[in-house]
């Protein structure tokens, strides 16, 4: 066993924070803060994280990369979750997006998607969910029919779309393709233009504001045949590999750990009762609970990491570290709160605000973390059934 | 012993949900928050042409002579529909500051008034730091006599300020002392500003910029002000929680329905353990939290001391706020997370009550002391 970081990595991580207290704009809070000038910003940074070779570091050369590995990787995430995910929707590009075409994709498809990815100029989107298939992902029903040359034509309705409308100008769709089968066994997937003819993005307003989530529609989308990815009907396996790197790859424990900064610089200036607020005995101890949280989810995610490196990973410690981060985001929303106290209602606008609104936006982001890329509860079914040998209850 | 209803309860409970259905629904909610000021007059008129801004007030003093317990049932009721109204301000300082106030001809002149709802009463007392109640220092510095004094103060989320026709602000006055004051709205040198909460009352940032202070506005000073002071801040964290008792049962519902209703896995949410045992819990706390508040207001009504009832109340209400937020959200999925549903409307109205008063911590401590730890 070895916890520290090698000396390289601490040195990729003070160059990297460097730069990124430099890029960073003040008024940048989060990758899941509709506003209008996030996307336009993340697509800066994007680029300029290319330029340094920092965007897809993990990536072999050939695909634009420089062969770093999973620690360097997780630096780099680290430090940009803890500044709300600067990258912006690019982040799922290099997470998950990305690897798995250079693993299932053609030599075509890698050329074609992966320098756009490498240089930061493209902004993807994820169409997995449904209004019927959430949890249930293989009871999905969008269906894509292969034409007698080979090409595919898709219709129906994905939900809770995250950036489609940025806009994204791909979209990583999951389709049915097969009816014959177990349902998972007959899905596949796709890379679907978004400028294709009949995808239609509607908004869905959330509790942060209008333009995150979405609702995607495809009326007889024509998909050509060199867009489907890996074979037909493996659309399952891959999802699964993918959605493990999507876990592993959203340390929500370094967002939590930003905002327990956050909060222990508040209490100092904050004065109550003639005291320092981090005086007060209870403050100490749900900030401090906080942390130990935070350092619980960051050990389980670097034991994925480690094993994931070892090539021995299973869904299990993505799983465990997924519910771990998204427990330590809704500990987080309600220390924030209880540490504020009645101001905590002010929305970040406010200039009345305490800690620049964070109290109140730490709030709203608690909620999608135990939800969003698997609930909490289907977390514990994977460990449970998969992990321990449990009996499947569904 | 008796922890149900009576008849007549019963039958308020149902006119007031009847009320609510018929003229509140939630897309009116939807409405009225996006008002310039948070409020529908039209609505607030029907509302007190029910009488229920006087439920609890003696009939001597325009009341309907009801107790808290009866005023509670409204405000549940009134819960479960996310109605906000400037209800409990009025009551709990504007009629209950009145009545246990030590200014007589105030009570005279203003009670009727006020348990008519037709003055609304709000209450500015949170200082800008959003935790004082009381100015740390004087915040009086210019000349007063005996009989005028300036009032510098800036209060934070006052609820209807931009609709209300008196505030009940506690500030320290020199001469005076530690003051509960009664100012009219329209007295010169208020000013204010509307605040961004997404949800909920509307709330205002107000600043009293040398605004006179008559001997006719002071409804009690010194130790009577603090006093007087408790008197109506526990009063109105027995009213909030009764409306959020009703926030809860709401959030619930939404819930139960959702598990019902949404097929995962071929079969409904509910039929989930994990799902079924998160909605089991939230009914058994709501329900032990209802009683809870009911039976300090009970306590109140028969004259019984009821400060550790109002204190565990207060506390077992954010416990139950914290645990059915987190766990309503958890069962709608995304779902809840879209404005488009409803369930956002009464979690994050909750949740601003449950940091409102003090929250859990403070209320453990007040159970500490009053248990003589
Ligand atoms: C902010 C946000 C962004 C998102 N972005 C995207 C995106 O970009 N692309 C995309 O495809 N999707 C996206 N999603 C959707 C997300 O993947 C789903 O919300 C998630 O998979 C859960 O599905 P659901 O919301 O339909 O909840 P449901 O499946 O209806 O489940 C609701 C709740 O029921 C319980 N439950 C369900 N099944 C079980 C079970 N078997 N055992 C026990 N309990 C169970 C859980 O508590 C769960 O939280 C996003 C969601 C959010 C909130």
């Amino acid at each position: 066993m070895d916890f520290a970081f090698s000396e390289t990595e601490k040195t990729f991580r003070e160059e990297l924070s460097t730069f990124l207290d430099q890029e960073v704009a003040e008024w940048w809070r989060h990758l899941f803060h509709a506003e209008e000038r996030t996307i336009p910003t993340s697509r800066e940074l994007a680029a300029k994280l290319a330029e340094r070779g920092w965007l897809t570091m993990s990536w072999p050369p050939e695909y634009g990369g420089s062969g770093a590995d999973a620690w360097m990787q997780v630096v780099l995430r680290e430090e940009m979750w803890s500044r709300g995910e600067p990258r912006g929707p690019q982040y799922m590009n290099v997470n998950y997006i990305g690897p798995l075409i250079m693993h299932y994709g053609t030599e075509e498809q890698r050329e074609r998607f992966l320098t756009p990815i490498s240089q930061g100029r493209v902004i993807w989107c994820q169409g997995f969910s449904e209004p019927d298939a959430g949890s249930d992902l293989a009871a999905l029903s969008t269906r894509a029919r292969r034409t007698a040359d080979g090409r595919y034509v898709i219709t129906g309705q994905k939900i809770w779309t995250s950036y489609a409308d940025a806009p994204a100008q791909w979209c990583f769709l999951l389709a049915r393709t097969n009816v014959d089968v177990r349902p998972h066994q007959g899905l596949s997937l796709f890379l679907v233009d978004m400028a294709a003819p009949g995808v239609t993005v509607r908004p869905i307003e959330s509790l942060i504001g209008t333009g995150e989530i979405n609702e995607v529609f495809f009326d007889e989308v024509e998909v050509p045949a060199d867009c489907r990815l890996g074979a037909e009907d493996d659309g399952w396996e891959m999802l699964r590999t993918g959605l493990a790197l999507e876990r592993i790859g959203v340390p929500w424990y370094a967002d939590a750990d930003r905002f327990l900064e956050r909060l222990v610089a508040y209490t100092r200036e904050t004065m109550v009762d003639g005291r320092p607020l981090s005086e007060d005995p209870r403050t100490r101890t749900r900030l401090a609970e906080l942390y130990v949280r935070c350092r619980a989810a960051r050990l389980v995610t670097y034991r994925a990491v480690s094993l994931q490196e070892k090539g021995s990973a299973t869904a299990l410690e993505s799983a465990s570290a997924w519910m771990l981060g998204g427990l330590t985001q809704q500990l987080a929303g309600q220390v924030g709160h209880e540490t504020v106290g009645a101001l905590s209602v002010l929305h970040a606008d406010d200039p009345d605000a305490p800690m620049d609104g964070w109290a109140q936006f730490q709030q709203l982001l608690a909620i999608p973390t135990t939800i969003a890329a698997g609930a909490i509860d289907i977390q514990r079914n994977i460990i449970a059934q998969q992990g321990l040998g449990l009996p499947r209850s569904n | 012993m008796d922890l149900t209803y009576n008849d007549d309860q019963q039958d308020l409970a149902d006119s007031v949900r009847g009320f609510v259905a018929r003229e509140w629904p939630i897309a009116r909610v939807r409405d009225v928050q996006t008002h310039a000021t948070g409020f529908d007059d039209e609505l607030w008129k029907k509302v007190i042409a029910l009488g229920w801004s006087a439920v609890a007030v003696p009939e001597e003093h325009g009341g309907l002579g009801g107790g808290l317990v009866e005023q509670l049932v409204v405000l549940e009721e009134l819960g479960r529909g996310a109605v906000d109204s400037p209800l409990r301000t009025t009551i709990a300082y504007g009629a209950f500051g009145l009545l246990r106030g030590h200014n007589d001809s105030a009570r005279a002149r203003h009670l009727p008034a006020v348990a008519a709802g037709e003055a609304i009463v709000t209450a500015a007392v949170l200082e800008s730091d959003g935790r004082a109640v009381w100015p740390v220092v004087t915040t009086d510095e210019t000349a007063h006599s005996a009989d005028h004094a300036r009032l510098h103060a800036t209060k934070t989320l006052v609820p209807y300020a931009a609709s209300a026709d008196h505030f009940v602000v506690t500030t320290r006055l020199i001469g005076i002392g530690d003051a509960v004051l009664l100012i009219p709205a329209d007295r010169a040198g208020i000013r204010m500003r509307r605040q961004t909460v997404p949800v909920g009352e509307p709330r205002y940032r107000v600043d009293f910029d040398d605004v006179e202070v008559r001997r006719e506005d002071v409804l009690a000073a010194g130790d009577a002000a603090r006093e007087l002071f408790t008197t109506c801040a526990e009063l109105d964290t027995i009213l909030t929680a009764a409306y959020t008792v009703g926030l809860c049962h709401s959030a619930l519902a939404l819930t139960v329905e959702h598990a019902n209703s949404r097929v995962q896995f071929g079969r409904p949410l509910g039929a989930f353990q994990a799902v079924a045992h998160r909605c089991a819990d939230m009914h058994t706390e709501i329900n032990a939290t209802r009683l809870m508040v009911f039976e300090a207001a009970w306590l109140l009504d028969q004259g019984f001391d009821a400060r550790l009832a109002s204190a565990a109340a207060k506390a077992h209400v954010d416990q139950t706020v914290a645990l059915v937020s987190a766990h309503s959200h958890q069962i709608l999925g995304a779902m809840g997370f879209s404005t488009e549903h409803d369930l956002h409307l009464f979690t994050r109205r909750a949740k601003a009550y449950e940091q409102s008063g003090g929250g859990l911590d403070r209320h453990l401590h007040r159970v500490a002391d009053l248990l003589g730890l």
